[in-house]
C-alpha cells in the first residue's frame, strides 16, 4: 500500500523533468535554423525518448503493469524513436536521388543561407511578400 | 485553490482488471490499451514514411521546417505536458474512497486538463495562421502534406480527448477517469515525439 502524497510528489517530479527536457530540446533546436549539429540532434533524441518513457511509466502508470507490457510498449516507443533518428540521420548519410555529389544530401547552399536569427527570417518573409505584391501590381 | 490536499491509501497490489486475460495487468479499461497500441502503431508507420520521404527530399523538408514556428511548437509541448499532469492528478485523486470533496477535486483537475487542452488547440490555430496565411509557402515538396496530416490527425485526437474529458467531468467514476486519462496521456505521448520530428530534427 502507498498513499496519494507519495504518488503526487512523484507526478510533480516527473512534470518538472518533462518541462526541463522540453526546454533543453527547444534550446537545442533554436541554436540552429539549418541542419542540427550531431550533438544537438542526439540531445533532442535522448530528451524525447526520456520524456516518452516517463509518460508511459508515471503518467500512464505502467509501473504497476507486468514487465512484458512495460517492455512491449517501450519497444513500440523505441520504434517511433528509430523513425525520429532515421529522419535526422539518414539524410546525412544517404544521397538523395538526383542530388549532386557530396558528403551529405543536404546541399551546402542550405548551410550557408541558414540563420540563427528569427528576426532575419521574419525579414526574409516580409521581403518575399513585398516582392510578390510588386509583381502583382499593374504596370 | 489547493487541489493537492488530503492523502488516502491507494491499492498497491493485485491485478487492476482481473478476468481480462493478458490485458488484466494494465491500468484503466483494457480496451483503451487496444486503442492506444493501435494509434502508436499508426503513428510509428507515419514516422517511418516521413523519414523515408525526408531522405528523398532533404532540401525541401529543411525549407519546410525553417518555415515553422518552433517556439509555438515548444510552448504547445509544455502546455500539453502540464495538462497531462492535471489528468494524472485526477486519476490519483479518483483512487481515494468516494466522498463529495473528492469528486470536486477530480472535476477541478480534469477541468484544468481540459482548459490546457483547449489552449493547445488555440496555440495550434495561431501557428497555422502564422505559417499559412501571412506569407507564401516555400517550395518544400511533401513536407507540408506531412505537417498538416500529422498535426491535424493529432489535433483530431486532442479534440476527441477533450470530449472524453467532458464525459469524465460529468461522471467522475474512478474507472472512467482512469480510462479517459489514459487516452489523454497517449495524446501527450504522441506529441512528445511528433514535436521533435516536425520542428527540431533536421
Amino acid at each position: 500500500m502507498h498513499d496519494t502524497d507519495t504518488q503526487r510528489r512523484r507526478l510533480w517530479r516527473t512534470w518538472a523533468l518533462l518541462m526541463g527536457m522540453t526546454l533543453i530540446a527547444m534550446a537545442s533546436g533554436a541554436l540552429h535554423r539549418g541542419p542540427l549539429a550531431l550533438w544537438a540532434l542526439a540531445l533532442v533524441l535522448v530528451a524525447s525518448l526520456v520524456k516518452a518513457q516517463q509518460i508511459l511509466s508515471i503518467y500512464l502508470n505502467l509501473r504497476i503493469a507486468p514487465a512484458s507490457w512495460r517492455g512491449g510498449l517501450l519497444v513500440l516507443v523505441g520504434v517511433m524513436g528509430l523513425g525520429l533518428a532515421a529522419a535526422g540521420l539518414l539524410p546525412r548519410w544517404i544521397e538523395a536521388p538526383g542530388a549532386t555529389s557530396g558528403a551529405t544530401a543536404i546541399p551546402v547552399s542550405i548551410h550557408s543561407t541558414t540563420t540563427n536569427n528569427t528576426t532575419d527570417r521574419r525579414s526574409d518573409r516580409h521581403t518575399e511578400r513585398h516582392n510578390e505584391r510588386q509583381a502583382q501590381e499593374p504596370r | 485553490m489547493n487541489l493537492d490536499r488530503g492523502a488516502c491509501e491507494l491499492p498497491g497490489s493485485g491485478l487492476p482488471n482481473p478476468g481480462w486475460g493478458p490485458l488484466s495487468g494494465l491500468p484503466g479499461n483494457p480496451l483503451i490499451w487496444v486503442l492506444i497500441i493501435s494509434e502508436l502503431l499508426v503513428f510509428a508507420a507515419f514516422f517511418g514514411v516521413f523519414a523515408w520521404q525526408r531522405v528523398l527530399d532533404p532540401e525541401g523538408f529543411l525549407a519546410g521546417q525553417r518555415h515553422l514556428e518552433p517556439l509555438l511548437g515548444g510552448l504547445n509541448t509544455l502546455v500539453l505536458l502540464t495538462s497531462g499532469l492535471a489528468a494524472a492528478m485526477a486519476v490519483t485523486q479518483s483512487q481515494c474512497p468516494p466522498h463529495a470533496l473528492r469528486e470536486r477535486r477530480i472535476r477541478q483537475w480534469l477541468a484544468l486538463a481540459a482548459v490546457l487542452g483547449v489552449a493547445f488547440c488555440l496555440i495550434k490555430a495561431v501557428e497555422y495562421h502564422l505559417e499559412f496565411f501571412t506569407g507564401p509557402l516555400p517550395d518544400s515538396g511533401n513536407f507540408f502534406t506531412f505537417y498538416i496530416g500529422l498535426t491535424g490527425f493529432h489535433a483530431a485526437h486532442v479534440i476527441f480527448g477533450l470530449c472524453l474529458l467532458g464525459v469524465a467531468i460529468w461522471r467522475p467514476r474512478a474507472d472512467t477517469v482512469e480510462t479517459v486519462c489514459a487516452f489523454w496521456h497517449m495524446v501527450d505521448l504522441i506529441w512528445v515525439l511528433l514535436y521533435p520530428l516536425l520542428y527540431l530534427v533536421r
